[in-house]
């Protein structure tokens, strides 16, 4: 186990270092400085330059955003003069993480019982009703359900509000369309795996040694079920972090997702890559964390130790 | 109550023919037969792959320019970019058969001019990916050993790193230019295929990891088959199933990574269409002109439902497991 959480911290630490000089590398790609507007004289775009260290060699920039990145400082925004990235993330990250988590448990919650009721009717009118609606939750994108539910519920029938974040019922709709693939795609794998537990011999054996159904299906049947729905977790959160991007736009929620996509417009360099690595270390310790979990919940990896 | 007797006239010898034994009960059908016959059998896989065709030749024919038809045909009379202010968001009906946008711009045609950009993306994009993915896991599986593991090291790190997210940026160093369709769909298509090869290539590795240590593959090198052929006659067609299902599968995720990148306004640049920026545009002016909205989003979620289904059909086609 311990061999196993050091190979994929390892694993973790150098995607990281790979998305950060891949990002750095990108941004100074970009045919262009910031600077480049046309009526800006020269003497001023010159200092403009020397302010923001851009005069300075590639590797000599690349060392000092690498040190500032260890002081966790990330620059200022290149639109935004006077504000930090971090204070933009400090300020906009809450929002999404609160979305984020919304979905993710809605999803979870959603999904897992979808799934298990579908798997105990198996073949019947639920099981199928139940397919049908992950297959077109796994089909339909985000932003297509977002939109269609807006026109819907906001603009027709007028009985959610359209936009905005704070009360219940702002959060409904975003939460929903985010979290639809992961009920999606918990619905169908929980399914398999319930069907798949159901038929082994120590539910039989349960059984015939006289436990009541309750106590054979959380015991026996759930508990060994989720351990393999657990993994898809991890791309699941990549899923609903890069799924808030267009969410948040459609919603006007202020979260870190719609800064990310209009520093992408504004060609707000520091910003884009404050967020990117920001999110990318996010994702990557979310991920980290399913899997190491993952090995602590299966006895079965916990004892042998590693899983290849 | 006595038992009843047991003795040996009670029995009879089974009659056993040796040239019945040796004859063929049914028919002998190759994998695809076989695999064709089951996907036939599965009444929503070829649901999907109806309106997957029926899209595809829609998307081939609406948009054309045809003499032959009559005068009211859509590609007779619009092209995806002409403007007409006199007709500006006209609901649908008449000569527009699903209305026109804010630009005076024929939906009907825009819808599938944009399925023709979306589908030839997604198709070539998921083409590219299983061309690098079956070269770098061919090679990692085939050559195993030192030259695996570093092949497998690079693969773990670059999996880590978030899809869309490096997507978004990549769209960014290659932002589209609208000069021509060309350069405006190549950097789209650069920036969908950097990481998307890499699940392709994990399927493959594995594949040809199990394969090539397999008796077939050694009573192949025993005959005297050079490395080529082992690995076009024997490793191919055993992988081949697995990777048809993942190029099904992969197409509908590359077509909802350019609709998205569309929607949020990365894509395509604006007088094109793909079914990404119909359905951005029509989500600006959802509450006045809904038609703008309503179209291009059946048509993406019934494209990628259609795929998904025939996808999941052929997989449970291709597994020779589930044969009966």
């Amino acid at each position: 186990m311990a061999r196993y959480v050091t190979r994929r911290l390892a694993q973790a630490l150098v995607t990281l270092w790979v998305i950060i000089t891949v990002t750095f590398l990108l941004m100074h790609a970009l045919p262009g400085d910031p600077f480049t507007d046309p009526k800006l004289p020269e003497q001023i775009r010159q200092n403009m330059r020397i302010k923001y260290g851009l005069d300075k060699p590639l590797y000599e920039q690349y060392g000092i955003y690498f040190n500032n990145l260890a002081h966790g400082n990330l620059g200022y925004s290149l639109k935004y003069q006077q504000r930090t990235v971090n204070d933009m993330i400090r300020d906009g990250f809450p929002y999404s993480a609160d979305l984020g988590v919304r979905a993710i448990l809605f999803g979870v919650l959603m999904g897992v019982s979808l799934g298990t009721l579908a798997a105990f009717y198996h073949d019947g009118w639920f099981d199928r009703t139940a397919m049908v609606i992950a297959v077109v939750g796994v089909s339909v994108p985000n932003f297509i359900i977002a939109t269609l539910l807006d026109y819907l519920l906001a603009a027709k029938l007028q009985i959610l509000p359209a936009a905005g974040w704070g009360s219940f019922q702002q959060s409904l709709m975003p939460s929903f369309s985010l979290g639809l693939l992961v009920v999606a795609t918990m619905a169908r794998l929980m399914r398999a795996s319930v069907l798949d537990v159901v038929g082994q011999d120590y539910i039989r054996t349960a059984k015939a040694k006289g436990l009541n159904s309750r106590e054979v299906i959380w015991r026996h049947i759930i508990r060994n079920a989720i351990l393999p729905v657990i993994t898809v977790l991890g791309p699941l959160i990549v899923n609903i972090v890069t799924g808030s991007f267009v969410i948040e736009q459609v919603f006007g929620i202020p979260g870190l997702g719609k800064y990310f996509i209009q520093a992408v417009y504004n060609n707000d360099y520091t910003l884009i890559m404050g967020t990117t690595i920001f999110y990318s270390a996010l994702l990557i310790v979310a991920i980290l964390l399913v899997d190491v979990l993952y090995g602590f919940v299966d006895p079965r990896i916990r004892l042998a130790g590693g899983r290849d | 109550m006595a038992a009843p007797e047991i003795n040996r006239e009670l029995f009879q010898p089974v009659q056993f023919d040796r040239e019945q034994a040796e004859t063929i009960s049914r028919p002998a059908l190759t994998y695809w037969q076989d695999a064709w016959i089951r996907l036939k059998r599965n009444k929503t896989a070829m649901a999907g792959m109806l309106v997957l065709v029926v899209i595809i030749i829609a998307a081939m024919v609406f948009p054309a320019r045809a003499s032959f038809l009559p005068q009211w045909w859509p590609g007779n009379l619009y092209v995806y970019s002409d403007q007409n202010l006199q007709e500006i968001s006209r609901p649908p009906g008449g000569l527009h058969w699903i209305g026109t946008d804010d630009l005076g711009r024929d939906l009907w045609v825009r819808l599938w001019t944009g399925a023709r950009l979306s589908l030839t993306i997604g198709i070539s994009a998921a083409l590219v990916d299983l061309l690098i993915g079956i070269v770098y896991g061919g090679i990692s599986g085939y050559l195993g050993g030192a030259v695996d593991d570093v092949m497998m090291r690079i693969i773990e790190v670059l999996f880590g790193i978030p899809y869309l997210i490096m997507v978004i940026l990549l769209s960014l160093i290659f932002r589209p230019t609208s000069a021509n369709l060309f350069s405006a769909v190549m950097p789209l298509l650069l920036a969908l295929t950097i990481l998307g090869w890499i699940g392709v290539a994990r399927l493959v590795r594995g594949q040809v990891l199990q394969l090539k240590n397999q008796e077939f593959v050694l009573a192949a090198q025993v005959l005297g088959a050079d490395t080529w052929r082992i690995v076009a006659k024997h490793l191919l067609p055993n992988v081949i199933g697995p990777i048809i299902v993942w190029v099904t599968l992969d197409i509908p995720s590359v077509i909802f990574s350019e609709a998205f990148l569309s929607f949020v306004g990365l894509g395509v640049p604006m007088p094109f269409a793909s079914w990404g920026t119909l359905a951005a545009n029509g989500y600006q002016f959802m509450r006045i002109w809904p038609w703008f909205i309503i179209f291009p989003s059946i048509a993406i979620a019934l494209t990628m439902l259609s795929f998904n289904l025939f996808g999941d059909g052929l997989r449970d086609a291709l597994d020779p497991r589930m044969r009966k």
